[in-house]
């Protein structure tokens, strides 16, 4: 704590409390100048001055539980505005990607009215997803055969379904498909097939309980037939 | 979210009330708020909601009206979310946040007053003094010790220009008393005040 000598206190004083004279003001400016460290102290005195109400007696009746009541259902009523964290704007710019690829998605293999219906409802789910603060996006990287390949899933914790978005995976041959897998403790258990898009796009939905966190996830070339273990070679993974 | 103590809850178990508890952090609670966690603000009426009550009763002198501006207080909480942590404590914007409401609306119901701003700006507390660990319970008692050391004429200066909005001037009216004696004990009050609670103010 800085002392300041006495009549300097009595300044600081004066000013927290609003009652300098025009002279005195000007003194305590000319000191501000002079002695920084005084902002501290004029906080401080500040706060001192909050700490009055804690004083108040609490042998009044407190607020009735009526009103605890109300104002939990306003505010329910009112969701707060949701904040834009900084990887809120990462998670746009992957959703601006990922409607791009949906259009050309759309575009070169589906015309149909009906199609193009359920690809707008799969874009406003992922929009959706991504006006949620705590959604999370996992970052699934390319190795091997699929090297240039890249995406995500976007999980919302408490909600039933994750999405997969995946671009520039290779080609799969007759009989094959793409398999997720969740690797928990050494164990790979199968979570979802999927075969890519002309351009080697995946925008699928999974159950969320598909991604669920303490594991990695990896993405093999498979048979068609399901399997115990993955026998084909690993072309993503979500471990670091 | 996990799961959060409140500790001043009238349901707790009889043997948690009085105890220092590890209670989830304001900070964190509030955190839970932003992302529009309802249990958030819940907790934080439990803690704070008595107290930002307490101040508009004082303030305003009326039940029904302390309880309206005590919601207005919770939902501006919930949905400005104008709080900000690395500014200072919870606690003290919140009663910051309803002084300056409170007086507002004394001051519309008499408009030939003129009140002090001053306070009206976002007090900040060290967010890290050991006031904001302890119990509200704690302060409370700390605080009334404090200010029953103060000789009555400078409480009554601090409190009739904390409580009641009115400037020095005003005061020295209200005490029939000259203006240099009030500011000397407003002056005086406040620094004893301070010295007092330097545990805790820093």
């Amino acid at each position: 704590m800085t002392i300041f000598p006495q009549p300097e206190q009595e300044l600081i004083a004066g000013y927290v409390l609003g009652n300098l004279s025009p002279e005195e003001q000007q003194l305590f400016n000319q000191l501000l100048q002079a002695k920084p460290a005084l902002d501290t102290e004029v906080e401080r005195l500040q706060a001192t001055l909050g700490l009055l109400p804690y004083a108040l007696p609490d042998t009044e009746p407190g607020p009735t539980p009526a009103l605890r009541a109300r104002i939990l259902q306003a505010a329910q009523a009112t969701a707060p505005p949701v904040r834009q964290f900084p990887w809120t704007q990462a998670l746009i710019g992957l959703a601006a990607v990922g409607v791009v690829v949906l259009g050309l998605d759309n575009y070169q293999l589906r015309q149909g009215l009906t199609t193009t219906q359920a690809q707008l409802a799969q874009e406003r789910d992922v929009l959706a997803m991504l006006q949620q603060p705590q959604t999370q996006l996992v970052t699934m990287k390319g190795m091997a055969e699929g090297a240039q390949a890249s995406g995500s899933i976007l999980i919302t914790p408490g909600t039933s379904e994750a999405v997969l978005l995946l671009q520039n995976l290779p080609p799969l041959t007759e009989g094959q498909v793409y398999r997720l897998w969740r690797v928990f403790a050494n164990q790979p258990e199968a979570r979802g097939d999927f075969t890519p898009g002309p351009q080697g796009t995946v925008f699928i939905k999974l159950p969320a309980a598909a991604t669920l966190p303490g594991g990695v996830l990896a993405v093999t070339i498979e048979p068609t037939q399901i399997l115990p273990k993955p026998t084909g070679p690993m072309v993503m993974t979500s471990g670091a | 979210m996990a799961s959060l103590l409140r500790y001043d809850d009238p349901t707790a178990p009889v043997f948690l009330k009085g105890l220092t508890m590890p209670v989830t952090p304001d900070r964190e609670v509030f955190r839970s708020l932003q992302a529009g966690d309802l249990t958030a603000l819940s907790v934080l009426y439990d803690r704070y909601g008595g107290l930002v009550h307490r101040l508009a009763l004082r303030v305003l002198g009326n039940v029904s009206e302390a309880e309206d501006l005590t919601q207005e207080i919770f939902l501006m909480l919930w949905k400005n979310q104008g709080y900000d942590p690395n500014r200072g404590s919870l606690s003290n914007y919140l009663l910051t946040l309803t002084r300056s409401r409170a007086i507002d609306r004394l001051r519309s119901r008499s408009s030939n007053l003129r009140f002090l701003q001053k306070w009206s700006q976002n007090v900040p507390t060290p967010p890290t003094t050991p006031f904001e660990h302890a119990a509200l319970g704690e302060r409370s008692t700390q605080v009334r010790a404090a200010l029953q050391e103060l000789p009555l004429n400078q409480r009554q200066v601090l409190e009739l220009a904390y409580y009641d909005g009115l400037t020095q001037m005003q005061i020295a009216d209200t005490l029939n008393t000259p203006l240099g004696t009030v500011k000397t004990r407003a002056r005086q009050g406040l620094l004893k005040l301070r010295q007092l609670l330097q545990d805790f103010v820093g």
